[in-house]
């Protein structure tokens, strides 16, 4: 792996974002590489739950827009690839310094975030014009759609304080090691359930937002 | 009363200025708390298409004039007018009379396929139709004197109009408090309940609006209904369906997005001075 610094402790595997110079910019390379970190990490029995996260201080800036740039035609690598929302373990995204735009998105996607308090949250950059499908689906589901309209059309970045008041971060990190502490979660809440199948995450997915009376239906039938 | 109102000539009914990409409109009835009757209305209804049809405006802003009142919403005097020429005798009469101007001037989001963000700068009391119209919009910018509220349950009337989005706004047992007790509530509990985005000092919620709206400006047309289309279709959906659900993706190759990429190249990321 290039872009990547992946390490296994016990059952938590931690996936640190390593492209620092480039503000963990998400290039092609790197989302191919995470894919493949999710998938083995689906497949391996012995690990429960993942911790995203940045190398130095910064989570990701987002886009390569360079990249982007010099060769606009290839497309976006598939949404249930690149996101950990689709997994059946849980992922909890440590927080550090800027975490915008496809960076950001990547962030709600997760399960839990784990925030410092200097970390910024927001599309920020006004001239980059990508869909954010993902975003503009959970965020409403996250937090008051208010709030998610103005995250997505006014692009101001957002403190960590704030986005523990709109309940998009489950913690704040003061003056301590972001990542530990998410790590430290995580070998917690690992010793909480006997195995991956048990968080049923899955189950969550699939019956959110449905009608209760087909949900319930369907919650004996989902695995 | 009495005779049918010729109140103030038609076109001040509703003030429209331009800031460049942004259309503010100002309901202009204060005598009538800004009221939606002797045209108002119809004002409105006329403003909502002028704003979706016109590809030079990205954003609006609605607010009312003075200080006392946003929109208290349906002129119930008029409306009493109307059943009396109608010879309406019976409450239920009234409530027909009303229903033919139920076009609802208001909401911006449901039958319109409005895909522009629009923001209400909440200037005074917010209430019944007004407040729905608020709903309506996608951001609620609130002075701290005003207030919003849903009344209608007070005069054996119900809101109808947006109160279905009024439960994508905030948690169920809000809104039901709001609907059934029909009391007004302050800007700071609106922004408790995530109804408010902001709540800013008397006088000051237009300006803010509009700082807000040419950030939004900023950003192409496209890029502002693509999301918030996906955002209005996608609620209300199973969620593994709406994460799959297929919506028409701008395009990303056209000089529109080439343009764009070279723009923030050149502008650098704020908030980044690392090597990107």
């Amino acid at each position: 792996m290039e872009f990547l610094d992946t390490r296994i402790e016990g059952p938590v595997l931690s996936v640190g974002l390593a492209r620092a110079d480039r503000g963990n910019a998400l290039n092609r390379s790197l989302q191919r590489e995470l894919a493949l970190t999710w998938a083995s990490f689906e497949s391996d029995d012995n690990l429960r739950i993942a911790v995203l996260h940045g190398a130095a201080t910064v989570f990701s800036i987002g886009h390569d827009v360079a990249e982007l740039a010099a060769d606009p035609a290839v497309g976006p690598i598939p949404d249930e690839h690149l996101f950990p929302l689709h997994l059946s373990k849980p992922v909890i995204a440590a927080i550090d310094g800027p975490c915008y735009g496809l960076g950001f998105e990547l962030a709600l996607a997760c399960d839990l975030r784990v925030a410092s308090e200097g970390a910024q949250f927001g599309f920020v950059d006004p001239h980059l014009f990508v869909p954010y499908r993902v975003a503009s689906v959970l965020l409403p589901r996250m937090t008051f759609l208010g709030a998610s309209l103005d995250l997505i059309f006014s692009g101001h970045r957002v403190s960590a304080a704030e986005m523990r008041e709109l309940g998009l971060v489950s913690e704040l990190v003061a003056g301590a090691d972001t990542t530990a502490r998410a790590i430290e979660l995580a070998q917690d809440m690992s010793r909480r359930f006997s195995g991956g199948g048990d968080f049923r995450k899955q189950a969550i997915l699939r019956l959110s937002g449905m009608a209760l009376p087909t949900a319930m239906q369907m919650a004996r039938t989902v695995r | 009363m009495g005779q049918p109102k010729t109140e103030e000539p038609r076109a001040s009914l509703l003030i429209k200025e331009r800031h460049d990409d942004v259309l503010v409109a100002r309901m202009n009835r204060p005598e009538r708390m800004n009221a939606l009757g002797g045209g108002l209305r119809e004002a409105l209804n006329a403003a909502w298409f002028e704003f979706r049809d016109d590809p030079q405006l990205k954003v609006m802003i609605l607010t009312g004039t003075g200080e006392r009142a946003f929109c208290t919403g349906n002129d119930l005097r008029e409306s009493d007018e109307r059943a009396r020429e109608l010879g309406a005798q019976s409450a239920q009469a009234l409530l027909e009379a009303q229903r033919t101007d139920h076009i609802v001037a208001s909401i911006t989001t449901n039958n319109l396929h409005l895909y522009k963000p629009v923001i209400a700068a909440i200037n005074g009391w917010c209430l019944a139709g007004g407040c729905e119209m608020a709903l309506g919009c996608d951001l609620r910018i609130v002075e701290s004197h005003a207030r919003m509220g849903l009344p209608e349950v007070k005069r054996g009337m119900g809101a109808k109009a947006t109160t279905h989005k009024l439960y994508y706004l905030t948690h169920l047992a809000a809104g039901l408090e709001l609907e059934w007790t029909g009391d007004p509530i302050s800007a700071t509990r609106a922004l408790e309940l995530g109804l408010a985005n902001e709540v800013v000092p008397t006088g000051r919620s237009v300006e803010r609006a509009l700082e807000i709206a040419r950030e939004m400006c900023r950003r192409p047309l496209d890029y502002l209904r693509y999301h918030k289309e996906r955002v209005f279709q996608s609620l209300g959906v199973p969620l593994a369906y709406a994460l799959a659900m297929d919506q028409r993706c701008p395009p990303h190759e056209g000089t529109a997005y080439l343009a764009g990429l070279e723009a923030s190249l050149a502008s650098g990321l704020p908030g980044w001075s690392g090597g990107s």
